[in-house]
């Protein structure tokens, strides 16, 4: 009769848990929609990286000219004037500080859902090869994620996220205060700010800020790892486009002088750029010796050129392709 | 296995319906179930140190069998000396050889001779302090003859491992949980409930109050240079509420979770920021370990008798090697020594029993006599934190004379102020609450009991929904390292 009585208990004990969180479950999924609704149109979240992925999601992207890399892509080539001057529709899919391990998923997701680009530009830079550590603004891929195939079968590139992140609803949410408020700012509509880029572009209008120096009095000289798997999977990309009819173009844009000498193998990281374009016959344009890298006024920090310098960039590369691009 | 990770989310709901609907007609089943859910646990982590667990569970096992079955008080207390000698050996190569070893190279470099000494590369195992101090009690008790010694090794083997409190306490005395392995589990729909509203709050404290000051005690502590001494204040004032919460958060966990299987621990924590001394803030923090340095330290070496010299000598030991149980290090040792001086004074003028009861007990706010005992202590408990939470002894004090510096009135703005003060506010929330709550066991046990069940069910919802929207990076607990 106790072992009976027991039961009971424990049973009307689960059903109550049950009927508590049933509101909860209910309730889990369209709080889910809202807040990934709301977050993927913000304008101004994850430094406008929300922007491109909807941009790509809503299949809006008509770009022959696409531009990829890592932050150096998206601060240094400014689409409207690759626009102007080779009056060809031009988009930036600069990630900032990630490699081309998350620029390939994107370069994915960008084929799947919009019509493919006739060239694509690759904005060189020293980490490109090097494996992440973890995933720098991780918060980018949260409204697309959830029952997302895509995302769950290249989880090892998201490693911050465990898999019940793609099944449950608001898990992935849970102590992501920044996001959940910027939804709210967004469906509310207090979302004043400008758009943070403009076809994946923002010139920054800044002033040299002197982290470099400060990184020179911590470090005399840093030394970058090339990681084989990120290079194979580069060359994997150059095929694929070579077979998809795209044409790839690799361009290593101009880094402060000083800049060079601190990173002790940048020769190797350069070389393999230059060994890859010639091994695909691909066209290699290096800038970092340009007369715009001597010139401290073009650049925030060693690796980023300001608006001033972007410009000046862009327009002078967009004269040196047009004989490439026709 | 940590209580605030999905792997628990899975693991604790699974052990359940196991354990009342597949174990539960058979007690030594049950019983041999918890033993190894226990083990799971603890392997989650590192199933290699599962091995320490066993060894001490075997040895102290049969010490009580060897106890029971001699009479000679010499042979008793060989036996009981090698149970402590094993037990804190294993404590001492895995805990504190390293810190032996580096006091003294630099006890010889004083007098300009170099020594070497190998330092160990262990990794410490989680819990081993608590778990070492539940076996060793149980040798202790028995050779005093407060506890007869089981013969059920299973029941005893799960005592030492009994999941909910293996790693991170309440450190148990086998008196109080060992005879509850020994009868039937009846499964109490009220307590159960009440289980579960205590662990709401514990994961409450964790994973929003102590998870949240956690990222702003870390990165005041680590760049304590930068900040002024207003903020340097409130570095350690987050620290205050980041072990607080963290610590008495795992303990409500434990206890809510253990009450899910039938078990009643000891309480833990009681309001202990509501202290209007020190004495009453030692009688309401960790309770477990507290009353176990009383039992098994402080009573041996003659507690309150004797001369005061010796009374005082007593209080210095049991502080210091309190502070020395948290950890292998001189600020450790230092916090001891900072609240056996804060105490001491009130044992020697007598005044150390003066508030037993929760402070404002038949009213809604305290008076303003006790209002200011209350922040004196509560000020003077986290400076004391500072030397718990500094790397060394040199931080510690760069930390302090960096708060007694002019700059105590100049505040440094963070780059998130909002967070900060959605932060500040939180803290806020749950000091008001803990304060409504302070009569119960733990701060919500009965909460809105006079109100519509609605009332109350809202409440609750309202913790999920902050535990969910608030709660700080995921962290592990801070006393898993003791």
């Amino acid at each position: 009769m106790e072992k009976i009585n027991n039961k009971k208990q424990v049973l009307k004990f689960l059903g109550r848990i049950f009927l508590f969180l049933l509101p909860v479950i209910l309730l889990a999924y369209p709080a889910d929609v809202f807040i990934s609704k709301n977050l993927e149109k913000s304008v101004v979240h994850v430094a406008g990286e929300m922007i491109v992925w909807t941009d790509i999601y809503d299949g809006k992207i008509n770009a022959d000219i696409a531009i990829y890399g890592s932050s150096r892509a998206w601060v240094h080539f400014s689409p409207s004037i690759l626009e102007d001057s080779l009056n060809l529709p031009a988009y930036n899919f600069g990630m900032d500080g990630l490699n081309f391990t998350f620029q390939y998923f994107r370069h994915k997701q960008y084929l799947k859902y919009n019509k493919k680009p006739k060239y694509i530009i690759i904005s060189g830079d020293l980490f490109f090869f090097e494996e992440e550590d973890g995933f720098y603004n991780y918060s980018q891929i949260m409204p697309y994620m959830l029952f997302n195939s895509d995302y769950f079968k290249n989880r090892e590139t998201f490693k911050v996220y465990n898999m019940f992140s793609y099944f449950i609803p608001l898990y992935r949410y849970s102590g992501q205060n920044s996001e959940i408020l910027r939804a709210l700012i967004y469906a509310l509509g207090l979302e004043r700010e400008k758009p943070y880029r403009v076809k994946g572009y923002m010139g920054q209008d800044l002033q040299w800020t002197g982290d470099f120096e400060k990184a020179q009095k911590e470090k005399k000289q840093i030394e970058v790892n090339i990681n084989e798997k990120i290079k194979a999977l580069f060359e994997r990309f150059i095929e694929e486009c070579q077979a998809d009819g795209i044409k790839v173009i690799i361009v290593y844009s101009p880094e402060y002088a000083g800049y060079r000498e601190f990173v002790a193998n940048r020769n190797q990281i350069t070389d393999t750029y230059k060994s890859i374009a010639e091994k695909y016959n691909l066209t290699f344009l290096d800038y970092s010796e340009d007369s715009i890298s001597y010139d401290i006024g073009n650049f925030y920090n060693a690796t980023h050129m300001n608006k001033r310098g972007s410009e000046m960039f862009t327009a002078k590369f967009a004269s040196d392709i047009k004989g490439i691009i026709k | 296995m940590l209580f605030n990770s999905i792997d628990f989310a899975i693991f604790l709901p699974l052990v359940f319906l196991i354990y009342w609907f597949v174990t539960g007609k058979n007690l030594k089943i049950q019983n041999l179930f918890i033993l190894a859910a226990s083990y799971v646990f603890y392997a989650w982590w590192d199933w290699r140190f599962l091995s320490l667990i066993a060894f001490s569970t075997v040895l102290d096992y049969f010490i009580g069998q060897f106890l029971l079955k001699t009479e000679e008080q010499k042979k008793r207390k060989i036996l009981l000396w090698i149970s402590i000698t094993v037990n804190l050996s294993f404590l001492g190569v895995f805990k504190y050889f390293n810190f032996f070893a580096d006091t003294f190279v630099q006890a010889f470099s004083l007098f300009g001779r170099e020594i070497r000494v190998e330092s160990l590369k262990v990794i410490l195992p989680v819990g081993i302090s608590f778990y070492t101090f539940q076996t060793l009690s149980y040798s202790i008790d028995v050779y005093k003859r407060k506890l007869v010694p089981t013969k059920d090794f299973v029941a005893f083997a799960s005592f030492v491992a009994f999941f909910p409190q293996l790693v991170a306490g309440p450190i148990e005395r086998a008196v109080n949980l060992l005879p509850q392995f020994f009868v039937k589990r009846k499964f109490d729909y009220n307590s159960a409930v009440d289980g579960l509203r205590q662990m709401l709050w514990g994961f409450f404290k964790k994973m929003v109050i102590a998870d949240r000051c956690a990222e702003y005690a870390n990165q005041i502590f680590n760049n304590s240079d930068q900040y002024s001494g207003l903020v340097l204040f409130m570095g350690a004032v987050f620290f205050a509420f980041q072990i607080y919460g963290d610590f008495s958060g795992y303990s409500d966990i434990a206890i809510g979770v253990s009450r899910l299987f039938g078990f009643n621990l000891k309480r833990n924590f009681a309001f202990p920021y509501f202290s209007r001394d020190i004495a009453e803030f030692w009688r309401r923090w960790h309770i477990s370990l507290s009353t176990w340095f009383r039992d098994y330290v402080y009573i041996s070496l003659g507690g309150n008798r004797g001369s005061k010299i010796m009374q005082i000598r007593n209080i210095l030991i049991v502080f210091i090697v309190s502070g020395f149980w948290h950890g292998a290090n001189w600020t450790f040792i230092c916090w001891g020594l900072v609240n056996a001086l804060f105490f001491l004074p009130l044992m020697l003028t007598k005044k150390n029993r003066n508030h037993l009861d929760i402070v404002a007990a038949g009213s809604v706010l305290p008076g303003f006599g006790d209002f200011l005992r209350i922040s004196f202590t509560f000020i003077i408990t986290t400076l004391a934190w500072v030397f718990f939470r500094a790397e060394n002894m040199s931080h510690a004090f760069s930390y302090l004379s960096g708060i007694f510096s002019p700059s105590i009135l100049t505040y440094t703005p963070f780059d998130d102020s909002w967070r900060i003060l959605m932060t500040i506010g939180l803290i806020l929330f749950f000091v008001v609450f803990e304060w409504i709550g302070r009569r119960g066991e733990y701060a919500i046990e009965k909460l809105f009991f006079g109100y519509n069940r609605f009332v109350r069910l809202g409440f609750y919802y309202l913790i999920l929904i902050l535990i969910f929207v608030s709660g700080g990076t995921q962290q592990t607990f801070i006393y898993f390292q003791f």
